[in-house]
């Protein structure tokens, strides 16, 4: 009777076996209608790597790029339909670690070490995007795509260093002579780039390393200027997610301000189907949280706000964690808190989830948590940090009060733009830090709104007319917490 | 008011009544009553024989305090094989009867007994190789041996 059960139930037993880890391939063989309840589930995550001699990395499951490409060819065309996830490890010769090495004299990152690992992950990312590249466009796969070291190795006129890490106790022997973070990229050519083909079947490209939980990744390993390019042939596809989560000492600006650079080009030409953008990134702080904040600009210009503004119209969902943005980035406002000409032009007509959580720092390195103003002048007295940074009891206070002003242009600015957001459901605006501000709107349906707004600070008559809502009406502070239901009616009037 | 019992005709015309609280465990039942309102005649399962409609009433009545199933997205339940104490026992059955009662769960909509008889069956088949499955469950080997072995040698490299 097992060999006449109907498939859909073969397919629910295939699934609960799954689940306990035990291998379906034994299922597979065992007649013609086992085999099409259970192969399919073998294919529906697989793991790649772009490399032929998988038996080195002592993989479990998982196909090497050329073997993955033998059976979803030919006669093994039709296992394509049963993929809905492709991990790709993209194979590079050496293992560089953040942060575990010095620079010696005559140092450079135009090295032959860097360069074979970014030859051999060009050639990783165009084997696999020509190998899919002629899969249909219906098969809307999730692709996440990671890098892995043979072997770790020391690049030329470098040694080994544990204590060059980010943390102010590394200090001492981390200043400048830390190795610069290695990433996978396609170099300054964009030889690599123009042959890498268009893949139409990916839906959901992913650069984000799991590690267990859930609400923290890695980042992994791949430049973001690269990752966008990559991003940018993937055609059709609706959902990017992205980490920047590494840490970065605070004395490698440049090249924070090269990524933050890189990813704002990046979103200029990602593809108009993409409708979901999630990025993660780690707060950019100095040694010291009472030192100034690192300007994160390489130029006078905040591309990354303006570009992400540009992106956000076209998107259904958009999730920032802890990048910097101005207070306006959304809905530019002038210097008393009034829209810009060009900013009432906008809409967001798909855009349903905004969730942004931010640092306490604008991207010009600006605080907008403050100290009190005495104490600010004795730290503006400081001329040089250097020993307080070595010693990590000193100077490290919390700061005190919110830059008033800066609480206003958010609520203004995002007051404006949920207003022309027709569709939107929810809300979310965290500022992160001492003292913190937090906005939760939910709108259901649009026009009803529930607002939360955690903060000491009360809404001004500008954020009243931005977001056309009686904050006045406000209930007395209650655990700071602050609930409002209101009207939102949207722009331009009915 | 509702009717508090109801009776229901096996396929071997038998009529057997039980608690309406019991049988809407079934969708397929409660949807059904849903639509034709109250009855006092015999509702007949076509699907489903005596002995079969009396195990799987006997599953309803024990579970009948269950919190209602989440539905097919309910993730969660698919993530472990382990069956309680009770639900062990009830299937202690004849392999002819498992796949009847699992039958009779999917026709009558019965979520959490169609769970515990896959369930079953999986636990049935962990650790077994393909001949020890085709043995277990007399299954016909299809497949000629060069077919067989390429299946295997296209999918080795799924093997744990």
């Amino acid at each position: 009777m097992a060999a006449t059960l109907p498939l859909e139930l073969l397919i629910q037993i295939a699934t609960f076996l799954e689940s306990t880890g035990a291998p379906l391939t034994l299922c597979v063989t065992v007649c013609r209608r086992w085999q099409a309840a259970f192969e399919p589930l073998l294919y529906r995550k697989v793991h790649i790597y772009t490399t032929d001699d998988l038996e080195k990395f002592n993989p479990g499951r998982a196909l090497s790029l050329a073997n993955f490409d033998r059976i979803t060819s030919g006669p093994g065309v039709f296992r394509r339909a049963w993929i809905r996830h492709i991990e790709c490890y993209l194979v590079v010769p050496y293992e560089l670690y953040d942060w575990h090495t010095i620079q010696l004299e005559d140092y450079t990152t135009d090295n032959e070490v860097r360069r074979e690992n970014d030859r051999a992950f060009q050639s990783g990312i165009i084997a696999l995007f020509r190998t899919l590249s002629d899969w249909d466009s219906g098969l809307r796969l999730t692709l996440q795509l990671l890098i892995l070291g043979r072997k770790e190795t020391l690049e030329p006129n470098t040694d080994d260093c544990t204590f060059t890490g980010p943390d102010p106790w590394s200090f001492p022997d981390g200043w400048i002579q830390a190795v610069p973070l290695y990433r996978a990229s396609f170099g300054d050519s964009d030889s690599s780039t123009s042959i890498l083909p268009l893949v139409p079947c990916i839906d959901r490209l992913s650069f984000i390393e799991d590690c267990g939980d859930p609400v923290f990744h890695l980042a992994p390993d791949i430049w973001v200027g690269a990752a966008m390019q990559i991003a940018r042939k993937c055609s059709t596809m609706s959902t990017l997610y992205l980490s920047m989560e590494e840490r970065i000492k605070p004395d490698h600006l440049d090249y924070i301000q090269a990524r933050r650079q890189a990813l704002a080009e990046g979103i200029k030409s990602l593809p108009a189907t993409l409708r979901d953008f999630k990025l993660f990134n780690l707060f950019e702080y100095p040694w010291k949280y009472s030192m100034p904040g690192l300007n994160l600009l390489g130029s006078d210009h905040d591309m990354l706000s303006l570009n992400l503004r540009n992106l956000s119209v076209n998107l259904r969902h958009l999730y920032l964690d802890m990048v910097s943005l101005a207070a306006d980035f959304l809905f530019p406002l002038d210097e008393q808190g009034n829209p810009l000409p060009e900013s009432l032009s906008l809409h967001w007509p798909q855009l349903e989830v905004l969730d942004l959580r931010v640092p306490p720092v604008l991207p010009t390195g600006r605080w907008v948590t403050l100290h009190l103003p005495e104490r600010q002048k004795e730290l503006d007295a400081i001329e040089d940090w250097t020993d307080i940074i070595h010693d990590e009891d000193k100077v490290n206070e919390d700061r005190e009060l919110l830059d008033t002003e800066h609480f206003q242009r958010v609520l203004i600015s995002l007051g404006y733009a949920a207003r022309r957001m027709p569709k939107l459901t929810s809300l979310a605006y965290a500022l992160e830090g001492n003292p913190d501000f937090d906005l939760l709107v939910e709108f259901a349906p649009y026009e009803r709104a529930q607002l939360l707004l955690y903060s000491e600070l009360r809404p001004d008559e500008r954020a009243a007319a931005a977001w056309n809502c009686p904050f006045e009406s406000l209930p007395a502070l209650e655990g700071r917490w602050r609930g409002l239901e209101t009207v939102i009616s949207p722009w331009p009037p009915a | 008011m509702s009717a508090t019992m109801l009776t229901f005709q096996s396929n071997d015309g038998v009529d057997i009544t039980i608690a309406r609280d019991v049988a809407e465990r079934s969708v397929l039942i409660k949807n059904m009553l849903e639509d034709l309102g109250d009855t006092d005649e015999a509702i007949p399962i076509p699907n489903v024989n005596e002995a079969v409609l009396r195990k799987v009433i006997e599953w309803c009545e024990h579970h009948k305090g269950d919190p209602p199933s989440t539905g097919d997205d309910d993730d969660s339940r698919r993530k472990t094989t382990d069956i309680d104490e009770w639900d062990q026992k009830f299937m202690q059955v004849d392999q002819e009867m498992l796949f009847e009662i699992i039958l009779a769960a999917n026709y009558l909509d019965i979520k959490g007994l169609l769970d515990v008889g896959c369930k079953t069956v999986a636990n049935m088949i962990k650790g077994k190789s393909p001949e020890e499955i085709r043995k277990t469950f007399n299954i016909q080997n299809d497949f000629t041996p060069e077919e067989e072995d390429q299946i295997r040698r296209e999918n080795e490299w799924a093997e744990e």
